[in-house]
Parts: structure tokens; sequence; C-alpha cells
């Protein structure tokens, strides 16, 4: 029996940051990330029947994003990727250990490691990620050298990630 | 916190994420995560948290700091950042409504589209509490018209039309029609992608029309409603009955005798190029001598002590980097939020042809650039003119993204980069009166 279309929202909003996550890990780029979603989106939606269940669901989701972004990326003549479709679906299995994270609980950990953090790293965060600033436009806005900035930023998200699964491992 | 030590493969992984990777590094960074199971798991957690921060920064790294009254404000309205893709999302999924508006005739589900579902309930916060409700509220329920009190969280529910709004509570709003709401008091973020719009929410000041847009309405019953366009344009119909345009940047305040309160947005709102030097947007700032260059000090002025063109005079402007003269393949996108006189001054000695391939045309009008030739920056209109430069300009009638190309090399090579100002047309802000203002009751 194929999924319902209300299993298929609850689904994709139950899922939206892994999928964003995902998409964006492939495309860099969020405004494609976003249109990449909504493709993503009426594709299962007119799709429902070849889908069995949710379990199939899931990893449905992130095989078709995964080609929707890859042909995005052919059709805008964007420079490709790093990662080939073989070194994709080699790192499937590693985003498939997100399906059970509860998103919700890894909203509140963030918010729990971002409290910790220097008030200079939380200004290097919020230019990269609330202002949306990148290369030498983020290098200006924090007043450092743009490969001093990336190394930290580097650290700053080492850390957060540590601490966020730490909080999230405890629970 | 602990701070990590370095870490080559979330290095390689962050210039990877932001485009900041060699080729060569590309490679290696392929490599690397193709090597073992645990560089593939640190590949992945660190795009999820990257996607974190990414999706939540309004409500994670703004309630990272302590509120100022002004980020009070953004987090309000930044709250639903949660729940922006959701809303990308859920937009596609309503197409469906339209495609497909019986979509499992035959299923026993009690949340089966039926003819009197003016739309579905899409996503709801853990905190979000419902007060008399007809309809069970979990994400994916069809929902009739019916009055919405949303107590405290939020909830994002999706129109037939396609429509979108994010509640806020406390709120309440009634759902009309599959293209009509009514917001009697509280906060709300409408998205309206094209095919609904006309889409419309009425409050007791006056009516919101929806022209393909998204926008943060908020009524407080006995006193306003205000408006805030953050994407396209809506039409704003107070009860004098006059029809306005807004458009993105653009806010407004309704009471009951009319528009108590109207400020104008920024007419250029976003500028990206393809270069590693700073493009800076100053807003209204084109006056006599204005920094021209966000790297040197040169100023751009009349040519006499009557200064700049009329219609130049407090436009928003590009400032552009002159480290970028020589850049033979710079694009410069510059987004406009409403429709506007775009001006392109170039250097007098040769303009670049993409200028007429795009429709621009020369304007005759003339203007200076003060810059160190004569060993010093003077003040004032037509004052230290060092270059003569030509307006170009190109008549843009609705809001979008222009893909401005490099500068123009002369025989002789130094030209110098070009400037960029736009402008509102008159038409952008007309008023008009409106039958349609009758029905926002």
């Amino acid at each position: 029996m194929a999924v319902s279309n209300e299993q298929i929202v609850q689904t994709i909003v139950r899922q939206r940051i892994a999928l964003y996550s995902y998409l964006w890990s492939i495309l860099r780029d969020q405004t494609m990330v976003e249109d990449a979603l909504q493709e993503l989106s009426l594709l299962a939606i007119q799709k429902r029947d070849q889908i069995v269940d949710a379990d199939h669901l899931a990893g449905w989701l992130r095989e078709s994003g995964r080609f929707i972004a890859l042909r995005m990326i052919e059709k805008l003549r964007r420079e490709p990727s790093a990662f080939n479709e073989s070194a994709l679906s080699r790192l499937d299995a590693a985003w498939a250990r997100l399906d059970d994270r509860n998103h919700a609980h890894a909203i509140e950990a963030l918010q729990h490691c971002l409290q910790k953090l220097s008030p200079s790293s939380l200004t290097l965060l919020k230019a990269r990620y609330t202002r949306n600033l990148t290369g030498e436009q983020l290098a200006e806005a924090v007043q450092k050298p743009r490969r001093t900035v990336y190394r930290n930023l580097s650290r700053i998200l080492s850390s957060l990630g540590e601490c966020v699964r730490f909080r999230l491992d405890a629970r | 916190m602990h701070m990590a030590t370095d870490n080559p493969l979330n290095d390689l992984l962050i210039g990877y994420l932001d485009g900041e990777l060699s080729s060569d590094d590309q490679r290696r960074l392929a490599n690397l995560v193709d090597a073992n199971d645990a560089a593939r798991d640190q590949f992945v957690e660190l795009c999820y948290l990257v996607g974190l921060l990414a999706e939540t920064s309004h409500d994670t790294l703004e309630a990272a700091r302590p509120a100022s009254p002004m980020t009070k404000r953004s987090r309000v309205v930044g709250v639903y950042a949660t729940l922006a893709a959701a809303a990308l999302i859920a937009l596609t999924i309503t197409t469906w409504f339209i495609l497909n508006p019986n979509p499992q005739p035959s299923s026993p589900s009690p949340s089966t589209t039926s003819s009197s579902s003016v739309g579905i309930l899409t996503d709801r916060s853990d905190d979000a509490v419902f007060a008399d409700s007809s309809s069970p509220m979990t994400p994916g329920v069809d929902l009739p018209a019916e009055r919405i009190h949303l107590v405290a969280g939020k909830a994002q529910f999706m129109f037939k039309s396609t429509a979108t709004v994010d509640l806020i509570g406390p709120c309440e709003f009634e759902m009309i029609g599959p293209d009509r709401g009514y917001l009697h008091r509280g906060s709300l973020h409408a998205f309206v992608p094209p095919r609904a719009v006309g889409f419309t929410i009425d409050t007791p000041h006056g009516s919101v029309v929806d022209l393909g847009t998204g926008y943060d309405l908020q009524v407080d019953a006995d006193r306003s409603t205000q408006v805030h366009v953050t994407e396209g344009c809506v039409a704003v119909l107070d009860r004098t009955p006059n029809r306005r345009l807004l458009w993105r940047g653009d806010r407004a305040v309704l009471n009951s005798t009319g528009l108590a309160e109207l400020t104008r947005g920024a007419t250029l709102v976003e500028v990206h190029a393809n270069s590693p030097f700073v493009y800076r947007i100053q807003r209204r700032g084109l006056v006599d001598d204005a920094i021209a260059h966000t790297d040197r000090a040169y100023q751009w002025n009349g040519l006499s002590a009557e200064g700049l063109p009329e219609k130049l005079r407090g436009a928003d402007f590009v400032q552009t980097p002159m480290a970028d003269k020589n850049n033979h393949n710079l694009q410069l996108r510059v987004t406009l939020s409403r429709p506007s006189m775009v001006y392109v001054i170039v250097s007098a000695r040769v303009a670049p042809a993409w200028l007429s391939t795009m429709g621009f045309s020369d304007t005759g009008w003339r203007i200076g650039l003060d810059n160190t030739d004569d060993g010093r920056i003077a003040a004032g209109p037509g004052q230290g003119v060092d270059l003569v430069y030509v307006v170009w300009q190109l008549r843009v009638d609705e809001p979008r993204t222009l893909v401005l190309g490099p500068p123009q090399h002369g025989d002789e090579g130094k030209v110098g980069t070009y400037g960029v100002a736009a402008a509102p047309l008159d038409e952008a802000y007309q008023t008009m009166v409106g039958p349609e203002a009758a029905t926002a009751d």
C-alpha cells in the first residue's frame, strides 16, 4: 500500500532540517536548496503510488533529492560538486542514521550550546548564518583575514558539533 | 565550552560548503570522505549542524544574546524562520490541491479533502495551543472555513489557493475561503506564490491584497493594523477607501480613519558580485560628495555648482570596488524591490557594450568623479572633478534582479569601474481609489 499524502506532509515537515542539510551538502546555495526542496515535495506527491511505506519514503526523498540537486547543477552549468553521484551514494548510510534523530531535541541542544560560546564566536556565526555572508564579505564583517575567519569558523563548528552530540546522546 | 583543536577535515568541509576550496582541495576532501565511515559520519554531522544553524538561525543565534528592542522585534518575525523552509515545502504540496482537488476519494481517512475544505494545517510548534477548534489540529488535516484561536505557540496553514500563513500565538484568525482570511488580532506572516495572486487578508482597519509576495501583518483590534512587506508587492486598502501599493521593505500602519503611517523601504535591496571585493549599497546616498567606491575616497559630484542631476539626487547607489576595474569576468547582480529607473555611471571615454544590449540608453547627463589626480579631494558640487562620467538609464517595470557586466577598457586601458544607482518610478507609489475597499469589513 502506498503512503498517504498526510504521511508525506508529516515526514517532509519532520525531516525538513535533515533534507535541507542533505541538499545543502550538494548544492551549497540557499536559493537552490529551497527550489530543490519544493521540487522534491511536489515529486513525492506525484509519485506517491511508488512509495511503499514511511521507511521507504525517507530513503526515497534522499535519492530523489540527490537526483534533483545534481540535475540542477548540470542545468545551471555550475561547477560540479566535489562528490559525484557514486560518492554521494556511499554517504547515504551516514545520512540514514539521521532519520531517527529528533530535530526538536537537536534545536534545544544547539540553543544550549550556543549560550556557551564567546561573544566573538557568536558574532562570527551570526554573520555567516543569519546575515548569510561568505568569503570576503564575512571577513570584512568580523574584521579578520579570510583565512583566519574560516579557521575560526571550523573550530567553532567542531566544538559546537561536539556539544550538540553530547547533549543528544545524554538524553 | 571546550574549544576544538585543529581539524583538517573540518577545515576542508567548511571551505567546501562555502565554495572556498580549490579544485585540488576538493579532490583531497572527496578522497578523505571516501576513505572510511568515520569521515563520512563527520561529513554528515557537520552538514547537519550547518543546516541546523542556517535553518534556525533567527531562533537560535538571535536568542543567544541579550535582546535589544530591535532584536526583539526581529525575533517576533524571525521566530518563523524555523518554519520558513516548511512554508516552501508546503507551497509545493499545495500545488497538489490545484492539480488534484480530490486526491483520495476512496480513502476512509477523515482528513480526505472535502468540498468544504479551504486549506490544511501544515505545521505546528510543540507548544502550540488551540482553543475552541472544531477540527483536530494535527498536521495534514483539512480545515473548513472557521475561526482559529491560537492561544500560544506557532502554526502554519496553507490555503487551497496555495497561499500560506504562519500564525504566531496569541492570535485569532479566520479562514474565510480558499483565497481569503481575516486577522482579528495577533500576528501572522503570509507567503503567496504567483499562482495565488489576489489572496486577501482583511483586518478591522482595512485589507491586504497580495500580488505575489511575503509580508508580516500585526493587528491590535482596538488601535491599528501594521503591514511590513518582506518580498514582492501588496495592495493595501484602507477605510477611506484608498488603495496603495507597498513593495518589499515598505511598512504601513492603518487605523480606523485610514493610513496613519507609511515608511518606504530601499529601492536597491541586494548586491552580489562574483568578486572577492566588497560592494555596498548606500540607501538614498547619492548626493554631491558621496563616496563612490568601497576602496577609494573618490567622490561623485555634479559638474557645476548646480550639483548632480535632480533625478539622481537621493537615489540608492552601489559603492563599487575600484579593484574590480580589470575584472573581465565581473557579473554584478543588483536586486530592485520596486519598479525603478536604474542608472549605470560609466567613464565618458568608453561605454561597455552590454549597456546597449540590455536596453540602457544615454540620459545625456554627465557627472564627475573627484579622485586624487589633482592631489586632493574637494568639497561641494562642481569642485575637484577630475574625470567625466556618463549616466545611462534603464526603466525596469517590476522588481527583479539585473545582472550587469564587466567594466569596459579603453585603448589606454585605465578607465576605472562603474557606478550603479536606482530610484523608484512614480507609478510605484500611485494611490488609487478602489471599490475593493468596500469589502474590507
